[in-house]
């Protein structure tokens, strides 16, 4: 089996530098065929000039972006789908022609292009705005229709850029079944948001970029076990318990939250062992060690690289 | 890429044809074109030679001759008698006049006093001009008419190896000229304005960087271009219409075989050429101007350099149509930019060797072969070069990445 098979997109050690300034310095990462990829850093990190190397807007000074084992070329571009964190729609279309427009550029025929904008316009509530120029929707309806133009021709892959933002709760969960439908059809999707809580849920994998470099990569698993230590709940907050893990000198006594001794101790360490020191030294009625969020992986990622 | 082209091409020009700046622009067109060829006329009182209303009074045995004469150049009224001080309400009084001519025989010739409403602007020459057959006539005791028929001597004005064979036909090609040279320079400006604040509204709102995701900058640029070329050429058949039927229908001019047998192949053909020529060069470079731009405000700053060539272009194509041979039209009729509209009066007004032309032609098409591609790589650049607007020193420094 070929791997490209496995890995639809490989971004290898791409960098790209404007004048003498570097935007990406050093990123790598790879995608496998129909799951979704989160894209994770701060304002500035490289991740917009990231997502145009991969779509071929930008062509990187070093490194190189494939697409199942091949360069991007026009053919493959026009297989994709992108949605930029600012919204890019012709105010005085309307909205069906809108969708027909992009569709067209993606290389859909005129009446394929129209059936499957009258399809994303049902399936995102917009039917009551299918004649309006998009310049008088509301900015949730114009993300949406936005999201319609980067995916109504089916691409293999979609580059979207913070795609929940202006949304309420309700169009975000309808946004985000689109998504996950096309995820299930076979869409490989790669997407960029600040809602850390988002991610976690949606994401198969994650890069972390920060000044450029991609600092931290792999399935939420995989960097939860590179992760150095686990933080646990103890109850009752009791000083008999307080005193075993005082003992232990590698484990650190963290601000207790409501009633609950929290400790961080190395993720190398035997939790079977450590909850029968505590129960024979005390009566343990909770004992749960945390694996950490992703947040607290990004933070960390962006604060300290190593 | 055939069919991206085609799909920007038709999106492009619908959206430019649909635009507001485009329907006002046209229709204002037509109407100004019919209101400047018919205006001559509504002003002359309905297509008559007349230049003026004047009423004639004096001796009766002078005076319907007189009237008869003066209705050469004058609408003519019977005005009886004048009173001892003739003023404006008295003028007003009998018609609006512009003036009453008071004619009496002294001796064997004629004399007239002209009592006008505005002595700087009413033609007495015509008036001495016209009664000058009276005064022969009396002087000599020939009929007036007969005096009248001899005075007028058919002349007729032939070219001696220029490019025309008649005043008439000089002229009619001469006014057909300056008719193209402005609607030349009318749609340049206005299209390839409308062409930039197309790109930059692509630009600031961000849809620029959807459309290159999607399609090559190439196809794009090129797609609008042709699309805006297009609007134009649509406008131009709209406003020459307009022109030819105002023209034909309004008996505006005297002579309309004369005006349309200056409209030859010849003409159309390099019209169309330089027109399409000018055109490129100018909406590219409008293109890749706007490309730079990041907040719409900066329009003003950009579109003043790029104007400019083509209203220098315009007045130097206006001073060819009376001094074709000066060194200055020579000269500039082979500069790009400049010679779509300097090289085309030069061809329409005088006898320019061919190869004077295709010179032009050749040293435009080098221009647009330099233009292409520097307009390209900077529209593609520009489009995504966000925040300030970039000062020369980094769009240079990024052109060369």
């Amino acid at each position: 089996m070929k791997v490209w098979l496995l890995m639809a997109l490989e971004v290898d050690h791409v960098g790209r530098s404007f004048g003498s300034v570097p935007a990406v310095r050093d990123v790598d990462f790879s995608v496998q065929s129909g799951t979704t990829f989160g894209l994770l850093g701060p304002n500035g990190a490289g991740k917009t000039t990231t997502m145009r190397m991969i779509l071929g807007i930008l062509v990187p000074d070093s490194g190189a972006v494939r697409w199942r084992g091949k360069p991007i070329d026009g053919r493959s571009r026009r297989r994709f789908g992108y949605l930029p964190e600012e919204r890019g729609l012709y105010g005085k279309m309307k909205v069906k022609e809108q969708i027909i427009y992009f569709a067209r550029l993606h290389g859909l025929r005129a009446a394929d292009a129209a059936e499957r904008a009258a399809r994303w316009i049902a399936d995102l509530d917009l039917t009551e705005y299918t004649d309006r120029a998009c310049g008088e929707l509301s900015k949730g309806n114009q993300q949406k229709v936005q999201v319609a133009c980067a995916a109504a021709h089916d691409p293999e892959l979609l580059i979207l850029d913070e795609p929940f933002s202006g949304l309420d709760p309700v169009n975000a969960q309808t946004v985000y079944e689109k998504l996950e439908a096309l995820r299930k059809a076979g869409t490989t999707l790669v997407l960029s948001s600040h809602q850390m809580w988002q991610l976690e849920t949606l994401c198969d994998g994650f890069c972390i970029i920060a000044n450029g470099t991609a600092r931290a990569n792999g399935t939420l698993a995989s960097l939860r076990a590179a992760w150095p230590t686990r933080t646990i709940v103890v109850e009752p907050d009791d000083a008999r318990l307080r005193d075993v893990f005082t003992a232990m000198q590698v484990a650190r006594l963290l601000a207790p939250v409501n009633a609950e001794l929290r400790v961080s101790v190395p993720s190398a360490t035997d939790f079977a062992e450590l909850l029968r020191t505590l129960v024979a030294a005390a009566p343990v009625t909770r004992f749960e060690p945390l694996e950490p969020s992703l947040e607290e992986i990004y933070r960390r990622a962006i604060v300290d690289p190593a | 890429m055939l069919a991206d082209f085609r799909v920007v091409f038709a999106a492009e020009f619908l959206r430019r044809i649909r635009s507001r700046p485009f329907l006002l622009g046209t229709a204002i067109g037509v109407l100004m074109i019919a209101l400047f060829s018919i205006l001559p006329e509504i002003l002359t009182h309905g297509g008559s030679n007349a230049v003026g209303d004047v009423g004639v009074t004096g001796a009766q045995s002078v005076r319907e001759k007189a009237e008869q004469l003066l209705r050469a150049d004058f609408v003519v009224s019977d005005v009886d008698a004048l009173p001892p001080n003739v003023t404006r309400a008295f003028l007003r009084e009998h018609g609006n006049l512009s003036a009453v001519v008071d004619v009496e025989q002294s001796g064997g010739s004629l004399q007239a006093v002209v009592y006008a409403k505005d002595p700087g602007t009413f033609p007495a020459e015509r008036v001495t001009r016209d009664l000058a057959a009276l005064n022969i006539a009396l002087g000599t005791g020939i009929p007036t008419q007969l005096v009248a028929r001899l005075r007028a001597v058919r002349t007729d004005v032939r070219g001696v190896g220029g490019r025309f064979d008649s005043a008439t036909r000089a002229d009619a090609t001469r006014g057909v000229t300056m008719f193209l040279v402005f609607i030349l320079y009318l749609i340049t400006l206005l299209n390839s304005q409308m062409l930039m604040a197309s790109v930059a509204e692509e630009k600031t709102s961000r849809i620029a960087e959807l459309l290159v995701a999607a399609i090559s900058p190439a196809t794009l640029l090129g797609g609008k271009v042709l699309a805006t070329g297009l609007a134009g050429i649509l406008q131009l058949v709209l406003w020459c219409v307009t022109e030819l039927i105002v023209a034909d229908k309004s008996g505006v001019i005297q002579n309309a075989e004369v005006l349309f047998s200056a409209i030859t192949p010849e003409l159309v053909i390099v019209f169309l050429i330089f027109f399409a020529i000018g055109f490129l060069e100018y909406s590219l470079l409008f293109a890749a101007a706007a490309s730079l731009i990041s907040r719409t405000e900066d329009l003003g700053s950009f579109t003043f350099p790029l104007i400019l060539p083509v209203i220098v272009a315009f007045f130097i194509a206006q001073f060819a149509l009376d001094a074709p041979e000066s060194q200055m039209v020579l000269v500039t009729s082979f500069i790009p930019l400049l010679s779509p509209f300097v090289m085309f009066t030069r061809f329409m007004v005088e006898i320019v060797p061919l190869w004077q032309v295709g010179l032009a032609i050749l040293l435009n098409v080098a221009a647009l072969a330099a233009i292409v591609p520097f307009a390209g790589k900077l529209y593609r650049v520009g489009l995504l070069l966000y925040g300030r607007t970039p000062k020369l020193a980094q769009i240079w420094t990024v052109l060369r990445t």
